[in-house]
């Protein structure tokens, strides 16, 4: 009896562990997802190059978060071009060699929808400023 | 516009005897430099930086010939209605004024004009090595240059007078250099060739008569000589103000180092400097 009684009090104790072990895990993700800004962020935000008009390069990293879960497409706005796309997820990470002549600006849009929830830019600024060279020109007469 | 806190006048002289090819560089190098192509060119700049260089050739002054040192690169270029002044510290041929006259769709003409600057005076001579000898001032050269631009590839030919009326010499030079751009390092190579007239190198580096009866050196009539020079070097930039360069340079100094004013003579020339400039 008394080895029972003891054998038995011990296990309310450690579900009631377990259960307070995951509750406080749920509520530990959950207050950081609901921390993070909503939002598409990318890093570095500007790409050099030397001159006005040359292709810079850059290897980029996009960070995404959205309090709901769905369906979403990281999509480039000068090209037209979806990048990637995730499905029934509220955060995403996506690596890009951008290569471009100028700024170029990215969105997080759901998919197969026309609905645009967060923006990104990439500055592409430059060294030396160019000017078009003149032709076909006489300039002494 | 090159500063080294020792031996200075080493290292001008290096750079403006030896080196002379560089000097002729320069009207290519704003070009090169600024990774410019046949559509576009490089408005006003001016950059000021530090830098490191190291480099061996021929020597009026020493008998090495092999110096190191920092230096304060200084460039710039300011165009206005088809004026335009070019500076580049790096050679010898500091500052290029000309006017763009005409344009084609490959090939671009220019009226320039440059200055060599001093050969021996008394102010570079503070050991007294050339004393008795005439004073060698700078020339004023005018001509023209033709630049031409094909792909990456540009050409550039030009012939170029004094019209001071000092040396009255001439120089005429033809260069090919071409750009790369491997992701955001923007890569150079320069091959030439120089000719120099006999009258420009017998003014700068000739000892008459009357010199070497006051002097020790021997009399010496200064030939026409012809020479190649190269550069390769890179530029990357850091940020919008800041860029960063490498530059390594090679050529001959064929018959102008037969002159005995030459402390020490070598064939051949070789540099390397580095630098960090910041882009106003």
């Amino acid at each position: 009896m008394i080895l029972t009684k003891q054998n038995k009090k011990p296990m309310p104790s450690l579900c009631y562990l377990i259960l307070m072990a995951l509750t406080l895990t749920h509520y530990a993700h959950s207050a950081e997802t609901e921390s993070l800004p909503e939002g598409l962020f990318v890093k570095p935000e500007r790409c050099v190059a030397l001159r006005q008009g040359q292709i810079c390069y850059q290897e980029v990293t996009f960070n995404w978060w959205q309090l709901q879960k769905g369906n979403y497409c990281l999509f480039n706005l000068s090209t037209k071009q979806t990048l990637k796309c995730w499905k029934n997820s509220n955060q995403g990470i996506f690596h890009l060699d951008f290569q471009s002549t100028q700024s170029t600006d990215f969105i997080l849009r759901a998919q197969d929808q026309d609905i645009e929830f967060s923006k990104a830019r990439i500055t592409v600024s430059w060294v030396f400023k160019s000017s078009k060279r003149p032709k076909s020109s006489w300039k002494l007469f | 516009m090159l500063f080294s806190p020792f031996k200075k006048q080493v290292f001008v002289t290096i750079l403006s005897i030896a080196f002379s090819s560089a000097a002729y560089s320069a009207d290519i190098a704003r070009e090169l430099r600024t990774n410019a192509d046949k559509n576009s060119s490089p408005e006003n700049f001016f950059e000021i930086g530090v830098g490191a260089s190291m480099g061996v050739g021929s020597s009026l002054y020493d008998e090495d010939a092999k110096e190191a040192g920092f230096h304060i690169p200084i460039s710039g270029s300011y165009n206005w209605n088809g004026f335009f002044i070019d500076v580049f510290g790096e050679t010898s041929e500091e500052v290029v004024v000309g006017y763009n006259a005409y344009n084609q769709d490959n090939w671009s003409y220019d009226v320039v004009m440059g200055a060599t600057g001093n050969g021996i005076t008394q102010d570079n001579d503070e050991d007294g090595r050339f004393e008795g000898l005439n004073k060698r001032e700078g020339s004023f050269f005018l001509g023209g240059r033709a630049t031409g631009y094909y792909g990456d590839n540009i050409i550039q030919l030009s012939l170029k007078h004094d019209v001071s009326g000092r040396s009255q010499g001439t120089v005429a030079s033809a260069l090919l250099g071409r750009n790369w751009q491997v992701r955001n390092w923007n890569f150079h190579g320069l091959v030439g060739m120089t000719f120099t007239d006999a009258k420009h190198a017998d003014y700068f580096l000739g000892v008459t008569e009357e010199e070497a009866d006051r002097t020790n050196f021997e009399a010496f009539d200064g030939k026409a000589s012809l020479n190649f020079n190269s550069s390769i070097g890179v530029t990357y930039p850091i940020s919008e103000n800041w860029i960063y360069r490498a530059t390594v340079y090679a050529g001959s100094g064929f018959g102008k180092n037969d002159s005995p004013l030459f402390a020490k003579r070598r064939n051949f020339y070789s540099a390397i400097s580095t630098s960090i400039s910041y882009v106003f």
